[in-house]
């Protein structure tokens, strides 16, 4: 059957494609407004979730880059740092440490040798000063610990120094050791009367000075006498000697447990003032050998990290960074002077210009960082006769002689590690470019999916608008013209 | 018989007035062209022929009608068009509904071009752009270690993230509140419905006794009963209706339309109107008896055949599994029901899910409707007869009437009839005893009104709509839900939906953060320290310890790097030793990780209220007023960090977060640098480097690359949802994704919308090419009945002009 078309239907099927026609062209002029081809996740679903994802991703990027520039900012600073340090150490100018070095070892004559431990001895805190660098509000070199100064000159504690109360406490433990009672034990330098031990002088009880000068084999010589008085003069009588505390026989007076700080001479003191100034990185000494300084320096140099993402694809191993996957940022100031601690047995060949022999010895206590070399190298020039010139003592030449050794291994292994450096900076910088096109890749993808073509959105709009106008005027003549209009009576 | 001398002028006068009837009907048509449901009329005229026989018939008589009678006005509609428009019509206000409904939550959750162009992040974003900041902030802070102004910022976008979170939580929960406003609009809606086609029903019903056809009565029915079935669907029937002897009636009856796609389910065919009863809607839920299950009536009865139970014990267990409803006392016990009408109805806050009920039936005076059934005869033995039976001699027939059978109110009436054998030539014997009877029996029902409770799936339209928009909560329904409601619900997205994935997102979120802001320090092997001394007296960081065989072991965060000697001696200082077994642990979800962490807190396991104490850090007082020392003082390890986000700004309590309470902890808002940067301190020390930021990094890993689990159980009040996983991924994925699941949503819904109302569109031009008005319709049977009036008064003239000749002039000469 042909369907009846009436008029109340005709004007229903009108008025639904009018409001759709109308409907298509408001879409139409959003598209082309909000220059988006979706303007909720209703439109395109899919399309919306794909865009999030890539503009999250996009943020990511340029988070990533903000980051990479941070740190070759940081990089640029630790690359000016130790170009300064690098003319100092091997460039030969007179106002190098460089310079200073090969001077001294030119048999300088007069106060020359003075002047130069000066120079070097401030030369070394240049050094040190140098390592500190900033940028921003962070030290460069000092690790992780970036708000600290990792180089500092500091009155040297003394590493065997043993608490008497906590010396006492470990005494008291009836399971002791017999090796750890000695090494309690001798945190205290005298004996009481009551064998119980002290470090006060005035509780220990006294036994008469022994002349430890005597020939005992010539007893009955004058000097030879058994005691000392007072005033150092042998005497023969016990009563007549000087009352001295008695010693502790466990006290090892070369560790000097007792006292807190070692002087220049490695004799205890427990005034602060009188300790020797040393080198300290990140708080430790650079020149101990202290098992608890070195596990912290080892920790430092190998252990310790600061990962930065700079979008190498960040993954975690059981809640830690995978270390390839992230950026270790932790420049230790340590690593680039020369490490830590300090040689021992050191050979060392002097030979003499005068009559051309070769004189030998062994030196200890060497130190392997650079910064404390010059120190010392610095230290034994001061101590040269100021007049002539001269060793203070032929260990000091040696020693000076082994240092500047050290100071050219140093050097050697400086330049290796500005090395590196570079490497990084390099990374640092093709990784901004790689960022950086990521960035422009993401946009362009995201853009490429939401923004609609132009000339596409105008052509739809206008389109669509004249699909509208012709449905307005199809609207029009929709009810215009009926038999009624014809009948005629 | 001939027609008469002046019966030409009654056929001109009929014919006058019908022409004159048919301008009417069509002026009427043309007048209502624009009036809402109108049906064009049709006039019905009829040619009228006088039946009846001459006494004397003669041959030649020609019998001529004696003109048009207009019989009546019919109006022209099909019924089967208006079946399908209200079926699709129903669909059309379902989806509707939904759809408007989706459209203002995506005017919330839609972060498609939201944002603050000028600041360059492209205006597309909120809350999904915050996490992106978030994650910038710390790697920011990952560069920048240890500076507070960095932690500030971090603080202010997490706060901003939070204040999103909520914001988009309180609008939720005021699209909610709008929806529930407009469904309960849409019950009283429904309600006015009904009455108004019952009180027009009476009123047709009147017109129809009084010889009227009430056709814009049944207009105004139409119109209604089409505006209902978008409300909800209805099946109308129309049937005859006898009110006096022979004389019928026509009567509108309203059911639901059978939308529950479970077919042995009938309350989704429950009567809504019948002639002048009609029933109304409302929220509520008979309290149902949970031990309901008739199924296991013939194992019960077994059971007592067998004698295992007694009579008594049967009665008490029958009754409890045969009454479905449960009746709440005053003394707050509850009774058993059988009858709908006894038991307590759920309603408001009882009745969460906003479960329908339908009324008894009423008539306007109140009456309550009474329904009819009868059952078919069936024939019976003597034997089967009941005793006492009291049989009319005269018609051979009993009649035994129960009262308040098969329910109160009720009355079954059975009547049994009798009819003597037949011998072998097939004549009637004469009977003398009960068994020369053949028997029959036949049971009438006078069923009355009852309410009816709606399950979740038997109605359809923008009822529906809204109320899955307010009840459905897809992954986050109860189990029990979609086992004995709706196995569908699971897939079904409404409002609750879309707050509880907020939820767990905020929930899960705060949860991650908190944990991994708080914990132990470690030295870098691991192992936790805590303060000590070394020989010199100085403070510095020693390893926290367990004594195992009379050995000092390290505790190290890897539980796995453990031997199992410390392992257990662990277990043991935190009372999960034996007698608990791995599994026990396993089942209570205790982890290596809470071991530890329970060892260096100093707690212990209490198995009875399976959770570690002391909980808290701080000394607090219990419900007596007595003080309860907090683990801080019995801790083994150096604890760092703390809870970030908690449910209330002015407290740190960090349990049950949602998107609403999501806040920043009091803890947070008052200490600068509370966020962890590492866990790892240097060697021998209690500190971790100032720039160490191995605990950002990882903070920052969980927030941009961590895949989680989003498991619906995680949230408090949701614990019998599924415990599968609604979503794997990271927290932007996550947002990601309820955005996509609302996109997918809404174009389905959009897509299905479109398909109904074209549909709907499609059926309704159909009926308006049946019952609507039309110009040229109208203008032919203007010509029609015009030319018909002139032809009608041509003839008058003709009759007049003849009879006039027959009259005067017939039989005259001039």
């Amino acid at each position: 059957m042909i369907p009846r078309m009436t008029t109340v239907g005709t004007l229903k099927n009108y008025r639904y494609s009018l409001n759709r026609s109308n409907n298509t062209m408001t879409k139409s002029m959003n598209t082309v407004l909000t220059r988006r081809l979706f303007n909720s996740y209703g439109e395109d679903p899919a399309l919306a979730t794909r865009c999030f994802q890539i503009r999250h991703s996009y943020w990511r990027a340029n988070s990533q880059l903000n980051v990479n520039e941070s740190l070759r900012h940081k990089y640029d600073v630790a690359w000016e740092a130790t170009s300064s340090m690098s003319t100092d150490l091997y460039a030969l100018a007179d106002d190098t440490a460089y310079g200073n070095v090969l001077r001294s070892l030119n048999q300088p004559t007069g106060p020359g040798r003075t002047a130069l431990g000066q120079s070097l001895e401030a030369k070394a805190k240049d050094l040190a000063q140098i390592m500190n660098s900033r940028y921003g509000e962070n030290y460069v070199f000092a690790g992780a610990d970036t708000l600290n100064a990792p180089f500092t000159w500091e009155r040297l504690k003394n590493p065997d120094y043993i608490d008497p109360e906590i010396a006492q406490e470990k005494l008291a433990d009836p399971n002791l050791s017999a090796d750890e009672r000695k090494k309690y034990s001798g945190a205290f330098q005298y004996m009481t009367a009551a064998n119980t031990l002290t470090n006060n002088p005035a509780e220990a009880a006294t036994t008469p000075k022994v002349n430890d000068k005597a020939d005992w084999t010539k007893p009955n010589e004058a000097g030879n006498e058994y005691f000392l008085d007072k005033n150092g003069n042998p005497v023969t009588l016990p009563a007549d000697a000087l009352q001295v505390p008695v010693e502790n026989p466990d006290y090892d007076q070369e560790k000097n447990a007792a006292f807190k700080y070692l002087k220049a001479d490695g004799t205890g003191t427990n005034d602060k003032n009188e300790a020797k100034v040393g080198l300290c990185y990140r708080g430790v000494p650079v020149d101990s050998n202290a098992p608890a300084d070195v596990e912290k320096m080892e920790y430092f140099l190998n252990g310790e990290s600061k990962y930065i993402d700079v979008g190498l694809g960040h993954k975690e191993d059981k809640g830690e960074a995978v270390s390839s996957t992230v950026f270790d940022s932790a420049l230790q100031g340590t690593y680039y002077t020369g490490g830590y601690g300090t040689k021992n047995g050191v050979e060392v060949e002097i030979e003499d210009p005068e009559t051309g022999r070769t004189e030998k010895m062994t030196v200890d206590n060497i130190p392997k960082n650079v910064i404390s070399v010059v120190y010392e190298m610095g230290q034994i020039l001061q101590r040269c006769d100021k007049d002539s010139g001269a060793w203070a003592s032929k260990e000091d030449q040696f020693r000076f002689k082994a240092l500047v050794d050290e100071y050219e291994d140093g050097c050697a292994a400086f330049r290796e590690r500005w090395t590196e450096m570079d490497t990084q900076t390099g990374f640092l910088r093709d990784n901004s470019e790689l960022l950086t096109d990521t960035s422009y890749s993401l946009q362009q993808q995201y853009m490429e999916l939401e923004d609609v073509d132009p000339a596409a959105a105008i052509s739809d709009l206008m389109f669509a608008r004249y699909c509208y106008d012709a449905a307005l005027k199809v609207g029009n003549s929709v009810l215009s013209q009926s038999l009624m209009d014809y009948i005629n009576f | 018989m001939g027609i008469g001398t002046f019966g030409s002028f009654t056929q001109a006068r009929l014919a006058i007035y019908a022409a004159q009837t048919g301008l009417s009907v069509t002026g009427n048509n043309i007048s209502n062209i624009n009036t809402p449901g109108y049906t064009r009329q049709r006039l019905d005229q009829v040619s009228l022929y006088v039946n009846g026989s001459d006494r004397y018939y003669a041959e030649g008589d020609i019998r001529v009608g004696q003109g048009a009678l207009v019989k009546s006005l019919s109006q022209i509609r099909s019924p089967y068009l208006d079946i399908r428009y209200r079926t699709v019509s129903a669909d059309v206000g379902y989806t509707d509904a939904r759809l408007s409904g989706l459209d203002q939550i995506a005017d919330i959750l839609d972060e498609v071009g939201k944002g603050d162009e000028s600041k360059g992040e492209g205006g597309f974003g909120i809350l999904g752009l915050d996490f992106g900041k978030l994650a910038a902030a710390l790697r920011d802070m990952e560069d920048q270690t240890g500076h507070q102004e960095y932690d500030k910022t971090f603080r202010q976008i997490a706060s901003n993230l939070i204040a999103r979170f909520n914001t988009y939580a309180n609008k939720l929960e005021e699209v909610k509140k709008n929806t529930i406003a407009e469904m309960k609009s849409n019950v009283r809606d429904i309600n006015n419905y009904l009455t108004s086609i019952r009180t027009l029903n009476e009123e047709i019903r009147k017109s129809e006794i009084h010889g009227d056809p009430a056709l814009e009565l049944r207009d105004e029915r139409n119109r209604q009963l089409d505006a209902l079935s978008q409300l909800i669907d209805i099946n109308v029937t129309y049937s005859e209706e006898e009110i006096a002897g022979g004389m019928f009636v026509e009567k509108l009856t309203v059911t639901l339309d059978n939308a529950n796609p479970d077919k042995t389910v009938h309350t989704d065919e429950a009567l809504l109107i019948d002639g002048v009863f009609s029933a109304q809607l409302s929220f509520g839920t008979p309290m149902l008896n949970p031990d309901y299950d008739p199924e296991k009536v013939d194992a019960l009865k077994q059971e007592l055949d067998n004698g295992n139970i007694t009579q008594a014990e049967y009665d008490a267990q029958y009754e409890k599994l045969t009454s479905q409803y449960l009746k709440k006392n005053e003394d707050g016990t509850t009774s058993l029901a059988s009858d709908i009408r006894d038991a307590t109805i759920l309603t408001d806050g009882e009745n969460p899910l906003y479960k329908l009920m339908i009324s008894e039936l009423t008539n306007k005076r109140g009456d309550l409707h009474i329904g009819g059934s009868s059952y078919a005869a069936e024939s019976l033995l003597a034997k089967d007869l009941p005793a006492g039976i009291n049989w009319n001699l005269k018609t051979n027939t009993a009649t035994v009437e129960e009262k308040d059978v098969p329910a109160p109110g009720d009355t079954t009436i059975t009547i049994y009839r009798r009819q003597p054998k037949l011998d072998a030539n097939g004549n009637p014997i004469k009977p003398t005893k009960d068994d020369d009877y053949t028997y029959t029996k036949q049971v009438y029902e006078r069923i009355v009104t009852k309410p009816v409770a709606l399950d979740d799936n038997d109605i359809n339209g923008e009822l529906q709509g809204n109320r899955e928009l307010i009840t459905e909560a897809g992954e986050f329904t109860d189990l029990d839900v979609i086992a004995g409601m709706d196995e569908g619900a699971g897939g079904k997205r409404g409002i609750p939906y879309y707050q509880r994935a907020l939820d767990l997102l905020a929930n899960q979120f705060a949860n991650v953060l908190n944990e991994a802001n708080q914990g132990f320090l470690t030295d870098p092997s691991g192992n936790y320290v805590t303060a000590g001394k070394n020989d010199a007296g100085e403070e510095i960081g020693v390893p926290v310890t367990i004594t195992v065989n009379g050995v000092e072991e390290k505790v190290n965060k890897d539980w796995d790097s453990m031997s199992a000697a410390v392992q257990e001696e662990l277990k043991n200082k935190t009372g999960l030793g034996a007698p608990l077994t791995d599994q026990d642990l396993k089942d209570a979800g205790i982890t290596g990780k809470d071991i530890l962490n329970a060892y260096l807190k100093g707690q212990e396991y209490d198995t009875t209220e399976k959770k570690f104490i002391p909980e808290n850090r701080e000394d607090t007082t219990d419900a007596a007023g007595n003080p309860v020392p907090g683990w801080g003082q019995k801790a083994r390890g150096i604890f760092t960090g703390g809870v970030l986000f908690s449910n209330n700004p002015g407290n740190n309590d960090p349990s049950d977060i949602t998107a609403a309470n999501i806040s920043i902890s009091n803890l947070w808002e008052k200490t600068n640098n509370l966020l962890v940067a590492s866990f790892t301190c240097v060697e021998n020390t209690t500190k971790p480097a100032s720039g160490a930021s191995e605990s950002i990094t990882h903070m920052r890993y969980l927030l941009e690359h961590q895949e989680f689990e989003f498991v619906p159980t995680t949230l408090k009040g949701y614990e019998n949802a599924s415990g599968e996983p609604m979503f794997e991924g990271t927290f932007f994925q996550m947002w990601n994704g309820i955005g996509t699941d609302l996109g997918e949503d809404q174009t389905q819904t959009s897509t299905d919308l479109q398909t109904y109302y074209e549909r709907a569109l499609s059926i309704d031009t159909d009926r308006d090419s049946v019952s609507s008005v039309d110009f040229n319709d109208e203008a032919m049977n203007l010509m029609m009945y015009a030319k018909s009036y002139n032809a009608a008064c041509r003839l008058m003239t003709t009759i007049d002009s003849v009879l006039d000749k027959l009259i005067n002039n017939t039989g005259l000469t001039t």
